[in-house]
């Protein structure tokens, strides 16, 4: 279906910029940042709304907002909404109740063939999916980038630590990542000497420090089980303009204070040299190739008012270079919309592996009480301040996946959503917590007094298990499904790997030995009605997603299976690169952003180079 | 019973149901309008009549003399009035109205509701996205429950 105005677009008519980026979120705003500071024009196009002038519109969202789901603050309001009514839509929570339902989950998920759902979720609107980050700044380790020459498993990067390590500190400084050298003994020799985090790291929580006195000593498969303040890119000091975190216990789905890092914080900078345009609720919908050199020539775009109002306009957006920046679901979305009877495969796509590839870090959730003589007191602070890191880069990776381990703050609100659902249990007389086996009912100072005791020792473990690249899992396009404007959706193929199942198993085994080593009870629950339900050697798990979509447009060596070079460049199409998690060739055992933020620099210095002959 | 009466009324029920005194429930300088808040999100969605029914049988008891607990013992029990209690005490703690008997689809009543429930200062915490906290101040235990939930004594 095609456009249904004719309307020109305003704002790139006739105008040629030095880049044009798709997507405002933390990659293109790095992008957008660097190349601005060097003078050079550049346009950026976002599908999604404008960032607010005040993030106050957001949180009065999220506080009225029944459930405070990810997505929540964040237009439009996907819940009970048909997908095919927006013109732009994204995978949200809701998607994940409705699996199997079309009319309600923006991804359409193929679960024949023993597949699974891909749980992951991201948003369209200016400033991208960091609205609802954790802040989680934590390096890839050597190991993360040798998965295949080392382990046997997966790919490789073409890219060794050695050279990620100076844009790793560019990163942490635009970011302001809090974190003491010293904290992070697993990184040990891996930081150039006397380097320093801009500011230090944010303090543990009292969960933390009292996990970490009952764990001294403990060892796990051979490694100690040591608690690591996590590098965050949170204010532990006021930086840039921006204050200190002061521990509102809401990183996901948003900070009030803006005391956490997002795009919009570099975005803004950006738009400040009065170099950077942004054109909001103007969605990429073809990569036009030049017929005779092959280099792109143009992104059509489609405009839009309403959001359930289709498209106001279109137009085409020219540049000397590209930079697609839209995630690793909407990217390979676009590449293979713009197939045409010279590329039926979609743009960039002689490998045949755009799409493919599609990962994320499968999230095992286990949950335990403190005994009462050990109160914890969670529901304070920023969600997480310490992980386990120590299983991250160990040759178990021969066997199984690896994984890190984020220890909670928030009690059982991720689990099972407390603190609301205790309460009605104590008040109904109803059992879903598992808090409440005696079926009582209470009322008053008792009611008070036992829903006290319980939240006080309530704390979570989320183990982030590594996935190795799959072609088969893959994001193509759902021709019988579109969008508002028109579009297909993204069709999703998606399974986990016997490794990664492995590391599953691996990940039970710690937490449970790490919730009898400190004499907390466990109340872990595995629901086999869970589209995400596997098993391992007869042994039930669920998954949840992390929220880090990678693969899809992966780096690599060659051509010949690849779809980026080690400079995010693609091998098809010399002036066009991809930035983002989507050019990931394995997850490793990070969270992305940081390294997404790294790639970023790097690209848009080569960019910056190339411009400048 | 006219406005006053039914709010004085409103009050004293809450005390009742939730263990927590009705000077904190409701603050003498109630700046947020709180009182307002949950009492319209209460009769607006259990209904008026169901509101008149459920103050006038705690007027009832409390006339007759009992103390909070078994006033909510009884009105908890009582078939219509049970599940109008329970959805009160729900609105008190976690700032949402649920539907009777239901534990889904809760209505938002604002954000004030949200920010001064009160199962946030029963776990000795703050609500998420909403602290006054000091920075840091999370890598020491909280002060004593009795601090959230127990009135100051009238010098």
């Amino acid at each position: 279906m095609q456009p249904t105005s004719s309307t020109a677009a305003p704002g790139t008519d006739g105008i040629v910029y030095d880049v044009v980026i798709v997507g405002a979120g933390v990659s293109g705003g790095i992008v957008a940042s660097e190349l601005a500071a060097k003078n050079l024009n550049v346009l950026i196009i976002e599908a999604g709304q404008p960032i607010p002038a005040s993030r106050q519109d957001y949180m009065e969202r999220f506080f009225t907002s029944p459930a405070k789901l990810p997505e929540a603050p964040y237009p439009p309001n996907p819940i009970n909404a048909d997908p095919s009514e927006f013109n732009v839509g994204r995978a949200t929570t809701n998607d994940l109740a409705n699996v199997r339902d079309q009319s309600k989950s923006y991804l359409v998920q193929n679960l024949g063939d023993n597949q699974t759902p891909f749980t992951s979720t991201y948003e369209r609107v200016g400033g991208g999916t960091l609205w609802h980050w954790l802040g989680t700044s934590l390096r890839l380790l050597p190991g993360d980038f040798e998965l295949k020459s080392k382990f046997g498993h997966g790919r490789d990067w073409p890219i060794p630590y050695d050279s990620m390590a100076p844009l790793y500190a560019r990163a942490e400084t635009e970011m302001g990542v809090a974190c003491t050298v010293e904290t992070q003994q697993y990184m040990d020799g891996l930081y150039p000497p006397g380097y320093q985090y801009p500011m230090p790291s944010i303090k543990q929580s009292y969960l933390d420090k009292t996990l970490q006195r009952s764990l001294a000593g403990v060892q796990i498969y051979g490694e100690p089980m040591n608690l690591a303040p996590t590098p965050a890119a949170r204010n532990s000091r006021p930086y840039q303009g921006r204050r200190v975190c002061a521990g509102n216990t809401n990183c996901i789905p948003i900070c009030p204070i803006e005391a956490k890092y997002d795009a919009t914080v570099t975005i803004n900078k950006a738009l400040t040299t009065g170099k950077v345009t942004i054109l909001y609720r103007t969605v990429a919908s073809r990569v036009n190739v030049d017929s005779l050199d092959g280099k792109i020539s143009g992104i059509d775009y489609i405009t839009w008012t309403d959001p359930r109002g289709g498209a106001s306009g279109h137009g085409t957006a020219v540049g000397k270079f590209y930079v697609l920046a839209a995630h690793a679901i909407e990217t390979p979305r676009l590449l293979l919309m713009s197939a045409d009877d010279r590329m039926p495969n979609g743009v960039a796509n002689s490998s045949g592996q755009v799409g493919r590839n599609l990962m994320d870090h499968p999230l095992y959730l286990s949950w335990a009480l403190m005994p009462e003589d050990k109160p914890i007191y969670p529901m304070r602070g920023p969600i997480s301040t310490s992980g386990i890191e120590t299983l991250r880069d160990t040759a178990h990776r021969r066997k199984w996946a690896a994984f890190r381990m984020e220890i909670g703050n928030e009690g059982w609100n991720f689990p099972i959503n407390d603190p609301y659902q205790t309460p009605q249990d104590y008040i109904d007389g109803t059992n879903v917590s598992q808090l409440n086996p005696k079926l009582e009912k209470l009322h008053g100072t008792a009611l008070v007094e036992r829903l006290n005791k319980l939240f006080i020792r309530q704390f979570r473990i989320a183990n982030l298990v590594e996935e190795e690249a799959n072609p088969s899992s893959r994001v193509s396009l759902s021709w019988g499904y579109q969008d508002r404007l028109g579009l297909p959706r993204p069709l999703i193929d998606y399974r986990l790997s016997e490794y990664t199942r492995k590391g599953f198993k691996k990940a039970r085994k710690v937490n449970s030995a790490i919730y009898k080593a400190v004499g907390a009870t466990e109340y872990t629950v595995t629901n086999t009605e869970d589209p995400t339900y596997f098993e391992v050697d007869g042994e039930g798990f669920n998954y949840f997603g992390a929220g880090h979509i990678m693969g899809t447009t992966v780096m690599g060596s060659s051509r010949a299976d690849s779809v980026v070079d080690s400079d995010q460049r693609c091998w098809d199409h010399d002036n066009l690169y991809i930035v983002g998690s989507s050019t990931f060739p394995a997850t490793g055992t990070a969270n992305p952003t940081l390294t997404i933020a790294a790639l970023s620099f790097k690209t848009a210095d080569i960019l910056g180079k190339r411009l400048s002959k | 019973m006219d406005d006053k009466q039914s709010k004085t009324a409103f009050i004293g029920l809450s005390q009742a149901l939730t263990g927590i005194a009705g000077s904190l429930l409701v603050p003498q300088f109630d700046s947020m309008n709180i009182l307002q808040t949950i009492y319209d999100g209460f009769v607006n969605n259990a209904g008026p009549y169901a509101a008149q029914v459920i103050l006038e049988r705690f007027v009832s008891l409390r006339d007759q003399g009992l103390g909070d607990d078994e006033i909510a013992g009884r009105i908890l029990a009582d078939a219509d009035n049970g599940p109008v209690a329970a959805s009160l005490t729900k609105l008190w703690l976690l700032g949402n109205w649920y539907p009777l008997g239901s534990q889904s689809n809760p209505v938002v009543i604002s954000s004030n509701a949200y920010i001064q429930g009160w199962a946030w200062k029963i776990a000795q915490a703050h609500p998420m996205g909403y602290s006054e906290l000091e920075p840091g101040s999370w890598a020491e235990p909280p002060p004593p429950l009795g601090d959230y939930i127990t009135p100051t004594p009238q010098s």
